[in-house]
């Protein structure tokens, strides 16, 4: 039962539903493939190992009597620390929530536990979720299974390395300007940043009602295998009478696209940030693939992206916005990415201030006249693979930003999927932004390209 | 074939359909109407007789050869000044597009005369639609057809009093804290701010793109009957690949809802204005109607309301009204209006971190608002504390919180319908207010229609 391991979520289900392995098992074999690669990678940071095999005993016992928590029994996950978890320490990366034990879930665990899921534990994120990279004053830094003197990317990092090395199966990103893109890149599996409006953030770090910040932030699913967002994002959506920014809007099936009538637009490069080789070939290979399966590819480039303001937002106040998340965790000694947004930014004028809002709108207006006539756009995660620990927020891969960042200013739906290799044997991701409310065209575009060029591949760890 | 001017669209439709009148005729009644009337309201401030008589016999001729036709073929309509119109002088109320001629409509005037709507001019508005009455430097003041002395309310002043006398059955108003439903109220005739993100403000004085104010300013249907709301708002939903806001989210028929067992909670006083004790009966009354009905009516207040205060002078203010002056320039406008100008005088900057502080403060609103209403599906309320005040005094420090029954919802982003529910004691129309969960225009339409058949909605004003 080795390869259990690297089944995916669904597979797994599946065989727990048909008794061809216990839940006991499966969660047995997740936790030992986490204490073999853990102490190298650094990403489950916080284990509930005796919980996760009581829960899983309690699932194969409704299982023998015939009964069903949902499309998730008995199913191993971990959960990004920047969620709440009730009875699990849950810092979302800052001090001031060292020691704190959530009394409740947040929406989107508590959705995947009534679906049968069981927590293995949590992954790390840097403080706040704020960053690129995956490093912390709690929990430390975690390393890239595919190299470990590289970032897995940030912030869903923890995320990222473990599932890409089989100790969990899946996993519940939160992404800003890309935090579940960039990892899922970086790492080479597969992530869903839904539209934002469609996951509660209710029990986030980041959690809803941050005004003029607030839309940027969604929740998504991590996995290996792209079914595994299908599987699982239609159980995450949907308004929790918290948050306010969600919207009842139904879920459509990705299997019902027709990839011959989509119209899709592809680009390398923004501007003069501009795609490795390998990156741009690799972008180039998924879009043969979807002009193999039908679809129209055209390369084109929404110009407005040459003009993204988006995550201006987070220092424009001065911070104020950032230091208020902080001051309610009760952080004092805070990690320097999250101190590069509130120590020495002096806020715009307050009529610049509401003035950029007014432009961030227009920037949207813009890119949306863009998608009148496209269904979906292929572009790379990042024009580079994963950089060595603490170069992401340097001046030579900060531009690379805008490749993620751009599409939460616009609020739509973007999957990741792995398409190809770098030199240094480091995954290359590339991602499917679709129109809005699209996510059924973001995914059936991603597990085009994932059954074309192999998706997910195994670390040598 | 008087009465003509004072059936609903829908009625008018289908007459015009089944060739029991021609749009010549029904657009010719309200000519008629419009020049009998608009010298007391000052209510159509740009009319386009010439091309609303030829549109009407292009209406009839496609009728005679059996063209197919849009749901409003032939139906009249005036459409609120701060909607670009093509080749009419479109003004928003402000100087600087005093002689501005749109070379292309709005969204929503493009998708009402798409579907065979036919345009009769312009409606008064105050500057950029930032008023509770209805003023300004290029038109005017425009009065209210029950008592001349007094508001039609704003913003959609223009749009109510010409409704209300029969001289147009439809026009399309904005609103951005009660532009809508306030003057529906005070000119006793039904009106919907539909759901946030619901229809596009392409085109619109104040538009898509306004960043903080952004989500408070929506585009709806005003008419005599509720069925004329729940006609149009179909027509102009949904998507333009422009307005960044708009999602297309599907819409429910009315028709469907019923209210057995529909849970309304009600409330007479929001605890910031104690409306007259006539507002509050008209409330009552329709609590009462709607309960024989079925619906189960609970009297409770949200609480969360108590946030409007410390809210909306900051988000409207807070930045010094630097967002007003950003459409001023675009507009080209040097000199104000009086009732801008006020709005300057009153708006207090505050500091960057503060503002966007008050960002988060209404967006935690909205999040006690909806935990309020996971136990209802609608709230029965005034629309205002007050009927119509004599003009001038929506500003007075006694008057300045009445409104403040409409701006919740705005910050909310939810559908509120008014209908006319009862009279003051100085026979002045009283509107009351339905207000559903988001995205059930459907559930505030249904409401809205079953209080009209139990109140009698609108009724026809001496003029």
């Amino acid at each position: 039962m080795d390869e259990i391991n690297y089944a995916s979520a669904k597979t797994i289900a599946q065989a727990i539903r048909d008794k061809e392995v216990s839940a006991v098992e499966v969660v047995e074999a997740h936790l030992q493939r986490i204490d073999e690669v853990n102490p190298k990678l650094n990403a489950v940071v916080h284990l509930a190992a005796d919980r996760a095999l009581s829960e899983a005993r309690e699932a194969d016992a409704a299982t023998a009597r015939g009964e069903s928590k949902g499309p998730l029994h008995g199913v191993p996950m971990t959960v990004k620390d920047s969620h709440d978890a009730e009875g699990l320490v849950s810092t979302g990366g800052t001090k001031g929530r060292e020691n704190f034990v959530p009394d409740r879930d947040a929406t989107t665990v508590a959705r995947m536990r009534a679906a049968g899921a069981i927590v293995l534990g949590k992954t790390n994120t840097p403080e706040l979720t704020l960053a690129f990279e995956t490093d912390n004053l709690i929990y430390g830094r975690t390393n890239n299974p595919y190299g470990l003197d590289r970032t897995p990317g940030g912030s869903s990092g923890g995320a990222g390395a473990i599932i890409a090395s089989g100790g969990s199966p899946l996993d519940l990103g939160t992404d800003t300007g890309g935090s579940v893109r960039v990892p899922a890149g970086f790492c080479g599996i597969a992530g869903l940043k839904p539209t934002s409006g469609r996951v509660p953030r209710t029990g986030h770090i980041i959690s809803h009602s941050l005004g003029a910040t607030d839309a940027l932030t969604t929740v998504g699913p991590m996995a290996r295998y792209v079914e595994d967002l299908i599987l699982v994002y239609p159980i995450i959506a949907g308004p929790d009478g918290e948050d306010p920014a969600i919207v009842p809007m139904p879920v459509d099936d990705p299997a019902n696209i027709d990839l011959k009538s989509l119209r899709v637009a592809w680009f390398t490069d923004v501007g003069d940030v501009t795609s490795t080789a390998e990156i741009a070939s690799a972008t180039q290979s998924a879009a043969d693939a979807l002009t193999d399966a039908g679809a129209s590819l055209t390369e084109d480039m929404p110009s407005a992206i040459l003009r993204a303001t988006g995550t201006s937002l987070l220092t424009a106040d001065g911070g104020a916005g950032v230091r208020r998340i902080l001051d309610k965790a009760g952080t004092t000694e805070m990690h320097p990415w999250v101190g590069r947004f509130v120590e020495g930014t002096d806020p715009l004028p307050v009529g610049e201030y509401s003035a950029l809002l007014e432009e961030i709108d227009a920037f949207r207006s813009n890119m949306l006249g863009f998608m009148e006539n496209y269904d979906a756009i292929l572009l790379p995660v990042r024009p580079f693979p994963a950089p060595p620990h603490g170069k992401s927020m340097t001046p030579e891969f900060s531009p690379g930003n805008t490749f993620t960042s751009s599409f939460n200013t616009t609020g739509w739906p973007g999957a990741v999927v792995r398409a190809g290799t770098s030199p240094e044997g480091l995954p290359i991701g590339v991602q499917f932004i679709a129109r809005p409310w699209h996510e059924d065209v973001s995914l059936a575009l991603a597990a085009v390209v994932e059954s074309a060029l192999g998706g997910w591949q195994m670390p040598s760890i | 074939m008087n009465d003509i001017v004072y059936a609903s669209a829908t009625r008018i439709a289908q007459a015009i359909r089944h060739k029991e009148i021609s749009a010549e005729e029904v657009v010719q009644a309200h000519l008629d109407r419009i020049g009998q009337v608009n010298g007391a309201l000052n209510a159509v401030v740009q009319l386009c007789a010439d091309r609303a008589v030829s549109e009407a016999k292009a209406a009839d001729e496609a009728l005679a050869r059996g063209d197919s036709v849009g749901p409003l073929h032939g139906v009249p309509m005036t459409l609120k000044d701060s909607l670009d119109t093509e080749g009419i002088i479109s003004t928003g109320g402000t100087k600087g597009r005093e002689s501005f001629v749109p070379s292309e409509d709005s969204v929503v005037a493009a998708r009402l005369r798409a579907a065979g709507a036919i345009l009769l001019g312009k409606t008064n508005t105050p500057e950029f639609t930032l008023a509770g009455e209805t003023d300004n430097l290029i038109y005017g003041r425009t009065n209210n057809p029950y008592n001349r002395d007094r508001i039609p309310g704003g913003s959609s002043g223009g749009a109510a009093a010409i409704i209300a006398s029969g001289g147009s059955p439809l026009d399309m108003g904005s609103d951005t804290g009660g532009s809508i439903r306030m003057p529906a109220h005070f000119c006793g005739i039904a009106g919907l701010k539909p759901n946030t993100g619901r229809v596009p403000r392409t085109g619109h004085i104040v538009p898509y793109g306004m960043g903080a104010v952004d989500a408070l300013t929506q585009n709806g249907p005003m008419a005599r009957y509720v069925e004329d709301l729940a006609l149009t708002l179909p027509i102009i939903s949904g998507p333009d690949w422009r307005d960044p806001a708009i999602v297309p989210m599907r819409l429910r028929d009315p028709a469907d809802v019923s209210m057995e067992g529909l849970r309304i909670a009600m409330h007479t006083d929001n605890g910031i204005k104690t409306p007259t004790p006539e507002t509050q009966e008209a409330v009552r009354s329709a609590a009462r109607a709607l309960e024989d009905m079925g619906a189960v009516l609970e009297e409770v207040t949200p609480d969360a309301l108590e946030m409007i205060p410390d809210i909306t002078p900051n988000l409207n203010g807070g930045d010094g009204r630097a967002w007003v002056r950003r459409l001023l320039d675009r507009a080209g406008t040097t000199e104000i209006s009086p009732f801008l100008q006020n709005r300057f005088d009153s708006a207090e900057p505050i500091s960057t971190e503060r503002f966007s502080q008050t960002l988060e403060l209404l967006d935690q609103y909205r999040s006690r608002m909806l935990g309020f209403m996971e136990d209802y599906d609608a709230i029965l309320c005034p629309t205002a504390a007050i009927a119509a005040c004599p003009h001038g005094e929506t500003w007075s420090d006694e008057n300045k919180s009445a409104f403040t029954y409409t701006g919740a919802y705005n910050m909310t982003g939810w559908p509120g319908a008014v209908v006319r529910g009862g009279t003051s004691l100085d026979g002045m129309p009283i509107g009351v207010q339905a207000v559903s969960r988001p995205w059930r225009e459907d559930v505030a339409l249904a409401i809205a229609s079953r209080l009209e058949s139990a109140l009698g909605g609108w009724q026809k004003p001496e003029l």
